[in-house]
């Protein structure tokens, strides 16, 4: 066997160069950054229209309405980022939280109040709301990982739930309680940069700019909300996968297989564990910044930012899109907000049954059967199914016992 | 001088259904070192039966009320200690099979997983009742009379003044319960698992000989007694599905905290310990209530990780 | 009074849980570049006694000094950091990951300290610790099976590649709980040829416990033995193997 290896980082690739094809190609590509941000560019750009006039077009054509509402992708942006953050946390260093919200929830919260009474400006709120996101992680994480376990999940739980009523109740002053805060309380609505309105869409840009009108379907005029939130995922994206391929992503997946066995190596597992509960909340941060953003001049309310229900909901995002890859909890929120939102509108053609209220009930059975069947949920899935073709239209060729597929497993996508 | 009575009083009544509820979950805990997130879900099974066993009512959302004879009168409308009877039973039988097909394929996967997919079973109980029952609450079913006693009303008690009589049948009911659940445990064999169990899981498992059965008699009588709490809690709070999370799951889990996972002292000691400190906290500071409570268990947790009594080493 | 070359000293190491004296009152000195065995029949403290001098246990009493410094109290990390490694009984390894990867967070660890900041830098960039990691996967003859699984190694080469994780921390001293138990005599010729190598070429100190006596009269300078927690003959083995003492503690036992 030649001993012509390609390394990438931590990958070892066992092929002679003639024997390479394109698939092989593809595979070692995926792992390189640009690609990474190619992909999530295209993906978050591509969403709107695949969500609403793809899915749409059921609508018209056998009346089942499954297209999504203009809404819907910039929601699942920010939910998606945090899934992203807490699947470091979860899939890889094996900490599960169930306070997560009030990482979420503080963010929406101080993005929405520095827009109304520091500046107006969206890029700044985002900051603003990844900044004390990140410094409230820094106490409940050190806290809590003193646990783990259980204990853990009931400490962050507990953090969570007194942040939640402190919103409802004592904190009122600040949130509204439960009013609900409205974030971006200015005139004409929040603008980036002091001139372009957030929800201005690209026909209305396009008619200003130009004159002309543009007809574009629902999906691909995206407002300038959307936009900014689509490159703050690219953003999150890209510096997520960065994290995954610098010695953290090794390290931290470690943790989460033989934790003693860190420490035994020489590793401060306990700053290693804080790091990873800190960077899930700066992701959780910029997810809970851009809610605020999508609720500019609606409300932000506690039971729907800072409840432990909210925690539970990116569990599942997690768990169903594929825990310990990067693409895992972009595709779980996809299918928790379609569900969550869309679903509940579907009325069976040929029947009066809508699904209504079902909803939630569907989503626990996603989550248990997905989660049995698929402990790497359903990027998991698709990704071992992958692995198969490839096994089977890839050239290189690899006689090491056991057949062992040459990416590393459990996905550093 | 009443208040303070009052408090305790109430701290008293609300422990004890904290104490049923910790007992359930860290025999399960202790025996099969098995995290179960569903055992609120069969406190609000517990609620919900006695709801339809002591009561008849009118259901007008849900399932329920599309297919029921009479949406106006659903249920058994028969008395309060058919239910007592009858609840243990269905829930013991309900234990029995969530043993056999929720936690035994899990026993060997990953701490996380267990809490996941009990979370998850959690979640699809909570939502099934709401499919067939609606999320409106049914007003809680305290009986007027019990064995020809008249428990309704207020009662007048030296020292305390008025005080609701069923809170007072709450707190012996639910003290008699948690006595005959200790006596079990000191008296019989299986009470003999059960402690083995909370001092040597390993032990247990690999002493063989019908462990499977053991095994299911633990989740058995778990559950019969988070259902037993269910049924008692419905007939002071009202019947909703998220008081399966809200009022079982998380003080469930705080008292196992307090008193120590797997210790069937200490789950005792705990609910009544978080069921004071709730109440001493409700009447000073409603408002603060909620968030001292948490911070009271926070700190517990992280200065005195195992509990009061904790044998256990679940996450330390 | 301490030798300068003394590269690991216990002083009156114990260690009570509850009424059990499971150490009690151990002194005990490791020169640099020896090999050091440690032997006593089960349940006699041994697995205890590296515990506190790794630092995965606090002693009630006494205290440990390697190098010179006094690392009683200090976390396992430290330790390792400080230079002592420890390859485990039961091969401890990380099983959803690569070979390479496992021998690579070891060698990580040596190179970069106990923390860094560096969750942005790539690690691919990392040739140091590459080539760290390489050496040690040569050196135990796993680098063909670098790209495979950890869990699905038989065995014997899960016990090598513990050795190889233990190694790339690039210790000073080398603790070796039982590190042939459950090999086949081809493999325990090569894991004690290993060992024997590895000493001379990188002046490693060894610390070794084992229960094969054949192994330990090979390769081992001085035996300690422990019964009940404490010492009971610390010398060469040709001494130990005519102590009384040590007869009686093994009586029935294994035969010297």
């Amino acid at each position: 066997m030649s001993d012509d290896t390609e390394t990438d980082g931590g990958t070892t690739v066992d092929v002679t160069p003639e024997e390479e094809n394109l698939v092989d190609r593809l595979v070692a590509a995926k792992d390189g950054e640009r690609f990474v941000a190619v992909a999530a560019f295209v993906g978050v750009f591509a969403m709107p229209f695949l969500l609403i006039d793809v899915l749409g077009v059921f609508d018209t054509l056998i009346g089942l309405s499954l297209g999504g509402f203009v809404g819907l992708p910039t929601l699942i942006l920010s939910f998606g980022i945090v899934a992203v953050g807490y699947n470091i946390l979860l899939g890889y260093t094996g900490l599960l939280s169930f306070g997560h919200a009030a990482l979420f929830g503080s963010a929406a919260y101080a993005a929405g109040i520095f827009s109304n009474n520091v500046v107006a400006s969206p890029l700044l709120a985002v900051v603003a709301g990844i900044v004390v996101a990140t410094l409230l992680s820094w106490p409940i994480g050190f806290l809590s990982i003193r646990r783990s376990g259980v204990y853990f999940a009931v400490l962050t739980l507990t953090f969570g739930q007194m942040l939640y009523f402190y919103a409802f109740g004592p904190g009122s002053w600040l949130t509204n309680g439960d009013d609900g805060y409205t974030p971006f309380d200015v005139a004409g609505g929040p603008d980036l940069f002091g001139s372009l309105a957030m929800d201005a869409s690209i026909t209305t840009l396009f008619r200003d700019v130009t004159g002309l009108t543009l007809t574009l379907t629902d999906g691909l005029d995206m407002t300038v909300g959307y936009m900014l939130a689509a490159l703050v995922s690219v953003l999150a994206i890209v510096v997520a996968h960065r994290i995954i391929k610098s010695p953290y992503g090794l390290i931290l997946k470690a943790i989460g297989q033989n934790e003693q066995r860190v420490a035994f190596v020489g590793l401060n597992v306990f700053r290693y564990k804080l790091m990873a509960f800190i960077l899930s909340g700066v992701f959780a941060g910029a997810g809970g910044a851009l809610y605020a953003l999508s609720k500019a001049g609606l409300t932000v309310h506690p039971n729907a930012t800072l409840y432990w229900v909210v925690s539970g909901d990116f569990v599942i995002i997690t768990a169903v899109g594929g825990v310990g890859s990067l693409a895992g909890p972009l595709i779980g929120a996809v299918v928790f907000e379609y569900i969550r939102l869309v679903v509940q509108g579907i009325t069976v053609p040929g029947t009066e049954f809508q699904i209504g209220s079902l909803w939630r009930l569907l989503l626990g059975v996603v989550f248990v059967v997905v989660v049995t069947l698929f402990p790497d949920g359903i990027y998991g899935g698709l990704s071992s199914l992958g692995d198969r073709l490839v096994e089977r239209f890839g050239a290189a060729t690899d006689d090491r016992r056991p057949v062992e597929e040459v990416e590393e497993t459990g996905g550093d996508d | 001088m009443v208040d303070i009575a009052g408090i305790l009083l109430t701290g008293l009544q609300q422990g004890a259904i904290f104490a049923l509820l910790g007992l359930g979950l860290t025999i399960i805990l202790g025996t099969m070192e098995f995290l179960n997130l569903a055992h609120g879900a069969l406190y609000l099974i517990g609620a919900y039966m006695g709801l339809f066993i002591v009561r008849e009512v009118s259901v007008q959302e849900g399932l329920l009320a599309g297919i029921a004879a009479d949406p106006a009168a659903v249920g058994l409308g028969s008395s309060f200690l058919v239910a007592l009877i009858l609840t243990p039973i269905l829930m013991f039988v309900i234990g029995v099979a969530m043993e056999r097909f929720v936690a035994r394929p899990l026993y060997d996967r990953t701490e996380v997983e267990q809490l996941l997919l009990t979370f998850g079973l959690a979640l699809i109980i909570e939502e099934l009742a709401r499919e067939f029952v609606g999320s409106q609450p049914f007003s809680s079913y305290a009986p007027d009379k019990l064995l020809g006693f008249t428990v309704s009303g207020q009662a007048d008690v030296p020292l305390v003044g008025l005080y609701p009589r069923w809170r007072f049948v709450v707190i012996g009911l639910t003290f008699l319960l948690i006595g005959l659940s200790y006596l079990i445990i000191e008296r019989t064999d299986f009470g003999l698992i059960v402690k083995a169990g909370t001092r040597d899981s390993e032990m247990v498992r690999m002493l063989g000989i019908d462990i499977t059965r053991s095994y299911a008699l633990v989740f058995g009588v778990g559950a019969a007694l988070a259902g037993l709490a269910g049924l008692v809690g419905g007939t002071i709070i009202d019947v909703a599905p998220g008081i399966g999370t809200n009022n079982a799951l998380v003080p469930a889990f705080l008292t196992v905290v307090i008193g120590g996972a797997g210790s069937v002292v200490g789950a005792i000691a705990g609910g009544i310990i978080l069921g004071m400190v709730a109440a001493v906290f409700q009447f000073q500071a409603p408002q603060w209530s909620q968030i001292v409570l948490f911070g009271f268990v926070a700190v517990f947790l992280l200065v005195r990780p195992g509990g009061l009594f904790g044998s256990v080493e679940v996450g330390e | 009074m301490t030798e300068m070359s003394s590269i690991l000293e216990t002083d009156g190491l114990t260690k009570r849980f509850g009424g059990l004296t499971a150490v009690d009152d151990v002194d005990l000195t490791v020169e640099s570049g020896e090999t050091r065995a440690i032997i006593g029949p089960n349940g006699a403290g041994k697995s205890t006694f590296i515990n506190l001098v790794t630092g995965l246990l606090n002693p009630t009493e006494g205290s440990v000094r390697f190098d010179g410094d006094d690392i009683t109290r200090q976390e396992p990390h430290e330790i390792v950091q400080q230079g002592v490694s420890k390859s485990f009984q039961t091969a401890s390894i990380f099983p959803e990951m690569t070979v390479q990867e496992n021998v690579r967070m070891a060698a990580l660890a040596a190179e970069r300290g106990s923390f860094r900041f560096d969750f942005l830098s790539r690690r691919d960039r990392l040739t140091d610790v590459a080539d760290v990691a390489e050496e040690k996967m040569r050196a135990v003859d796993l680098w063909s099976d670098r790209a495979v699984d950890a869990q699905n190694l038989p065995y014997g080469d899960k016990r090598r590649l513990e050795i190889a994780i233990a190694l790339a921390s690039e210790p000073a001293l080398l603790f070796m709980d039982e590190p042939t138990a459950g090999m086949s005599p081809e493999e325990t010729d090569a894991t004690v040829d290993l060992v024997e190598q590895v000493q001379r070429e990188l002046g490693l100190t060894i610390v070794l416990v084992e229960h094969d006596m054949e192994i330990i009269f090979r390769i081992a300078d001085r035996i300690a033995v422990l019964n009940r927690g404490s010492v009971i003959a610390d010398a060469t083995p040709d001494e130990v193997q005519g102590d009384p003492d040590v007869q009686e503690a093994y009586l029935g036992g294994v035969e010297l």
